[in-house]
């Protein structure tokens, strides 16, 4: 890797449920200021290695860096610094959209005046202050990641870790989301996304790791990892091509 | 349709044997209990063929509208626990409500209950003997509606348990199951503080059975009552009321399902208002979790759920010790166990939500704190209104001190254990928005280990207060009395002290251990 100092560094993750492993090792180095894509098939370990790298899943073996500094032995000072979307984990949903993000920003420590202040003009821009009173139970599941979102970008972070952060979100709102993540990172933040869009985070992400079985395939900047061809073709490559198919004639027919 | 939806049903129950062994055990015990009652009760009818008329038209109304009832509640309140046949979850076949109703009609009488409910009923039309052959043929065919009611109506509240139970209605009917039968019981207390004993007289049941087969439940029943009298127009008038009953449930049936089919899921939209509520005042990290959990308290259903226990309590006090004596006493303590035990179960409830207090690196006594504030906000003006509500009654205002300390001493320690065991212990319980009386399938029998253990605990290190408070009020002893009031805020103090660091430890060390588990419940 260059010069530009490390936001997040992963060494040696690895974690297993039961007899199933499924992170297997990964090393990671995700640079200050970039837009860091993990992409990977389902059940490729993307979000077991996020979940260990945002502190709320022990390794079994590895450790994990953030701006230097050993996250797993400074739980609660390095967590100010993470700004966490866990993917598919509940959240306290019989609270109110606004109820809820406010929550978050007075946990993470923050002046009640600046955290309402912080509150609304996130709503603002993520367009839910229509919806601002409304249970986030009864909100639909793209609204449900904005108010995640909004909960993780609360505190003014440095690093983001986002598991999923596009998915069920319309179009308007994802654009919006990109242009705030991609500011972010021209401020010297540093995000880190896991999909399996190819094409979102070919046209988003400045670098990539490719995850498969629990390690690390490819990683590197966008150009390095793609070598010429666009990343899809790259990933198909790596995965080891599509499977056999049967014909499927008597739905074609 | 008939024959997939019956041996979809004959599936589901026979993969229950798949479970775990406690499982099977279980369910095996329930099926043994079951038609050990249902043995007993056929054992009877030649006893109950031989009693006199007025007995027999009553009990036959009176227990049958039971059944028609029960059929009609067990929905409501196991909602979650057999929803094997819910109709939301064939909403994304190709299938019409209409050709759905008559298999999933059927496949209801599959299982235990429903075999029961048809082979009692039929076989109790026997107890018309006495009546002649031409009554017990009427009773029998009578039967057959009832059980036909029974399935439609449990379809229409499955249907509509379903469709309103996921919802906040949850709150709404829960309270209405609660508040109807303690307004009964009041009525029966008030009753019986002007005959001075509690009896049930016997001369009421036959005028009850005659308006119950007035009722759409009871009429079925009260059509074999009526021609067994030779009221022949009555007899006209309920059997109308049973058809146009069915026809009504029927269409309520068809109405619900071809709702449910076209509209899975409910859309809510609240007034979209925004207030902050109990947040508007929340300055700190602390005061967010107090917050946070109070709102939770009113809000969710499996912390109202448990509110709503409260008003029985007393209610139960009162008719096992008549009011009077120590027994009372223990009112306060009890009251203030019940509510603040909850949360032992808190970090179970908040799911795999727990995140975000892991992500926010909030400390440990902080969300320990948090918890039990929220929970004392409830516990102690309760705790206090039982403790000096039961000294009324008993108008042992001697023992004031000794209620008083026993009743605080018991509130600090239980949530001081709580604020341990729930650092410790993640235990599945039903998740949000789910029905709060279920409770969920697997590992029943580790939850009750959990539970013991905690009792056992809790009853350990209560007792030298519990044993204090005891001899003061039994001995009238004012000493004691104030020895009770101070150990238990001085003893009971230092142990919800001693509970909250050690909780707030073991949360700072284990919680993502803590947290692992709650995703591994669901």
């Amino acid at each position: 890797m260059t010069d530009t100092p490390v936001a997040l560094a992963v060494r040696g993750l690895a974690k297993s449920f039961g007899p199933k492993v499924a992170v297997a090792g990964i090393d990671l180095d995700v640079p200050t200021g970039s837009f860091y894509g993990l992409v990977g098939p389902n059940g490729a370990g993307k979000t077991t290695t996020l979940s260990m790298a945002s502190g709320l899943l022990r390794p079994d073996m590895g450790e994990v860096f953030v701006q230097g500094r050993n996250l797993w032995h400074n739980l609660a000072e390095a967590k100010r610094m993470l700004g966490i979307l866990p993917d598919g984990a509940q959240l306290f949903d019989r609270l109110t959209g606004a109820q809820l993000v406010t929550y978050a920003g007075l946990l993470q420590g923050l002046e009640r005046d600046e955290a309402d202040r912080r509150r609304d003009e996130l709503f603002e821009v993520l367009g839910l202050t229509e919806a601002a009173g409304q249970l986030v139970v009864d909100y639909s599941a793209g609204m449900t990641k904005k108010v995640s979102l909004a909960c993780a970008l609360v505190h003014a972070p440095k690093i983001l870790l986002l598991d999923e952060p596009f998915e069920a979100v319309d179009p308007v709102s994802a654009t919006v989301i990109r242009s705030i993540l991609v500011d972010f990172t021209h401020a010297g933040g540093t995000v880190v996304v896991s999909s399996h869009v190819m094409d979102l985070v070919q046209r988003m992400c400045d670098h990539v790791a490719i995850i498969f079985e629990g390690q690390v395939k490819a990683a590197g900047t966008l150009d390095q990892v793609r070598a010429g061809v666009s990343l899809e073709e790259r990933f198909v490559d790596i995965v080891g091509g599509l499977p056999q198919r049967s014909g499927l004639g008597w739905l074609l027919s | 349709m008939v024959t997939v939806l019956v041996r979809l049903k004959l599936a589901l129950l026979a993969n229950a044997f798949r479970r775990s062994a406690w499982q099977v055990v279980g369910i095996c015990l329930a099926i043994f209990y079951g038609l050990s009652l249902a043995a007993a009760q056929l054992a009877s009818i030649p006893l109950l063929a031989r009693q006199d008329p007025e007995f027999i038209e009553s009990a036959w109304v009176i227990a049958g509208t039971m059944v028609v009832l029960g059929w009609m509640m067990v929905p409501i309140i196991s909602m979650g626990a057999d929803m094997t046949l819910d109709p939301r979850r064939f909403a994304i076949y190709g299938v019409t409500a209409r050709s759905l109703m008559p298999g999933l009609g059927i496949a209801t009488l599959v299982g235990v209950p429903g075999v029961v409910t048809v082979v009692l009923s039929l076989a109790n039309s026997q107890i018309w003997r006495q009546y002649g052959i031409g009554v017990v043929v009427w009773a029998a065919v009578c039967a057959a509606f009832a059980v036909l009611l029974c399935v439609v109506g449990s379809r229409v509240s499955t249907i509509w348990a379903g469709r309103l139970l996921g919802s906040r209605w949850a709150k709404v009917l829960i309270g209405a199951a609660v508040v109807l039968p303690v307004a009964a019981a009041i009525g029966l207390i008030a009753r019986r503080g002007t005959s001075g004993r509690l009896e049930i007289d016997a001369t009421i049941l036959p005028q009850i059975a005659d308006w119950l087969a007035w009722t759409p439940l009871g009429a079925p029943w009260g059509v074999t009552a009526s021609i067994a009298r030779g009221q022949y127009g009555a007899a006209t008038y309920q059997g109308l009321l049973t058809l146009v009953t069915l026809v009504l449930l029927v269409l309520a049936w068809w109405w619900g399902l071809r709702a449910t089919m076209e509209q899975p899921q409910q859309t809510r939209l609240s007034s979209g208002r925004l207030t902050l509520g109990v947040f508007e005042r929340a300055r700190s990290d602390l005061a967010a979790v107090v917050a946070r959990c109070t709102t939770y308290w009113l809000r969710d259903a499996r912390y109202a759920a448990g509110l709503a226990m409260v008003p029985i309590i007393p209610l139960f006090f009162y008719l096992t010790t008549g009011g009077r004596g120590a027994g009372m006493l223990a009112l306060g303590p009890c009251l203030v166990f019940l509510i603040t035990w909850s949360i032992s179960a808190d970090v179970a409830y908040d799911g795999s939500a727990f995140w975000l207090h892991l992500a926010t690196g909030v400390r440990g006594w902080v969300d320990r704190v948090g918890r039990v504030a929220a929970a004392l906000m409830f516990a102690f003006p309760l705790g206090m209104a039982g403790a000096f509500g039961s000294l009324w009654a008993t108008g042992r205002w001697d023992a004031t001190a000794a209620t008083v300390g026993l009743t605080l001493g018991v509130m600090f320690i239980s949530v001081g254990l709580a604020s341990v065991l729930s650092a410790v212990f993640v235990y599945p319980v039903p998740a949000a928005g789910e029905n709060p009386f279920s409770a969920p399938s697997g590992s029943s029998a580790v939850n009750l280990m959990t539970q013991l253990v905690g009792w056992a605990a809790l009853m350990l290190c209560s007792a030298p207060i519990v044993v204090t408070g005891y001899l003061a009020i039994n001995r009238a002893s004012g000493a004691l009395g104030w020895l009770t009031l101070v150990a238990g805020v001085v003893f009971g103090g230092l142990f919800l002290a001693l509970g909250v660091l050690l909780g707030g430890r073991l949360i700072d060390r284990g919680g993502p251990d803590l947290y692992a588990r709650t995703v591994a419940v669901r």
